[in-house]
C-alpha cells in the first residue's frame, strides 16, 4: 500500500508546525512550505511538503481509517 | 559509484516515509534508507526488492529480466512511473489525487535556493521542495522531483 496520510495543522512557531496524524503529534518543519493552523498537510521525513485541500485530506484519512488505503 | 541500487534508492527513498507511516519498514530501517539516500550511497538490493515491491513489480513489468540496471532504473522513474499513476494500476487505484500528483516524478529547473530548500518550477507552476539529496544543485539546473524532493540534475 502506498499513501502519505494528511495531518491538520495544529499551531506553527518559528518555521515549526505541530501536526496531528490521526491522534498523534508530530513536529514538521514548515520553513519550506508555510502553512497555517486548521491546514492539511504532508510531511515526509520532517519536512511539510505538501498542502491538501480539506475535502480531499478528510475523505483520505476516512479511507485510511476503514482500512481501505 | 553509480549502481542500480543508488539509483533506486533515490528515486524511492521519498516513498519510504509512507511505508514508515504504515508500519510496514521499521524507525529503524527508515534511518538506514535515509542515512544512505543522503550520503548519496546505497543499501543492498534484497532490501529495496523487500520494501518497494510496487516499483519493483513496474519496473519489471517494463524491462523484464534486464530490470536492474542504473539505466533501466532511472528510465523507468523518469519515462514510465507516471503512466502507471495515470493508468491506476495497483495501489493506485485507490489513492486519492492530491496523492496521485505528489507520486509522479517530475522534470524542474531551479529557480533558487536556500539551505536544503530549493524552490523549481514545473508545469508552470513554482513549488519550494526538500534540496536533501541534491546539496549541489544550483538555479538553472534541471533536476527530476518525486513526493516533495529533488533527486538528481539529469
Amino acid at each position: 500500500m502506498c499513501m502519505a496520510i494528511p495531518g491538520k495543522v495544529l499551531s506553527v512557531s518559528k518555521g515549526k508546525a505541530m501536526v496531528e496524524f490521526l491522534g498523534q503529534k508530530k513536529e514538521a518543519d514548515c520553513s519550506l512550505m508555510p502553512c497555517k493552523p486548521g491546514e492539511y498537510v504532508v510531511v515526509n521525513a520532517g519536512f511539510v511538503v505538501e498542502k491538501v485541500p480539506e475535502k480531499e485530506a478528510k475523505e483520505s484519512i476516512e479511507l485510511f481509517k476503514n482500512g481501505k488505503c | 559509484m553509480e549502481n542500480a541500487e543508488s539509483v533506486f534508492l533515490k528515486y524511492s527513498f521519498p516513498c519510504a516515509q509512507v511505508l514508515l507511516d504504515k508500519g510496514q519498514i521499521s524507525k529503524e530501517e527508515y534511518e538506514k534508507l535515509k542515512g544512505a539516500a543522503i550520503s548519496g550511497g546505497s543499501v543492498e538490493r534484497e532490501t529495496l526488492e523487500r520494501m518497494f515491491t510496487a516499483a519493483i513489480r513496474r519496473l519489471k513489468a517494463v524491462f523484464g529480466k534486464d530490470y536492474w540496471t542504473p539505466e533501466s532504473v532511472r528510465e523507468y522513474f523518469i519515462s514510465h512511473h507516471n503512466h502507471f499513476i495515470d493508468e491506476g494500476e495497483g495501489e493506485y487505484a485507490r489513492a486519492p489525487g492530491y496523492f496521485k500528483r505528489m507520486c509522479k516524478v517530475h522534470k524542474a529547473k531551479v529557480i533558487s535556493r536556500k539551505g536544503n530548500a530549493l524552490t523549481v518550477e514545473f508545469d508552470g507552476q513554482t513549488k519550494p521542495v526538500v534540496g536533501l539529496l541534491l546539496k549541489d544543485a544550483k538555479p538553472g539546473d534541471t533536476v527530476t522531483v518525486h513526493l516533495g524532493f529533488a533527486i538528481e540534475k539529469i
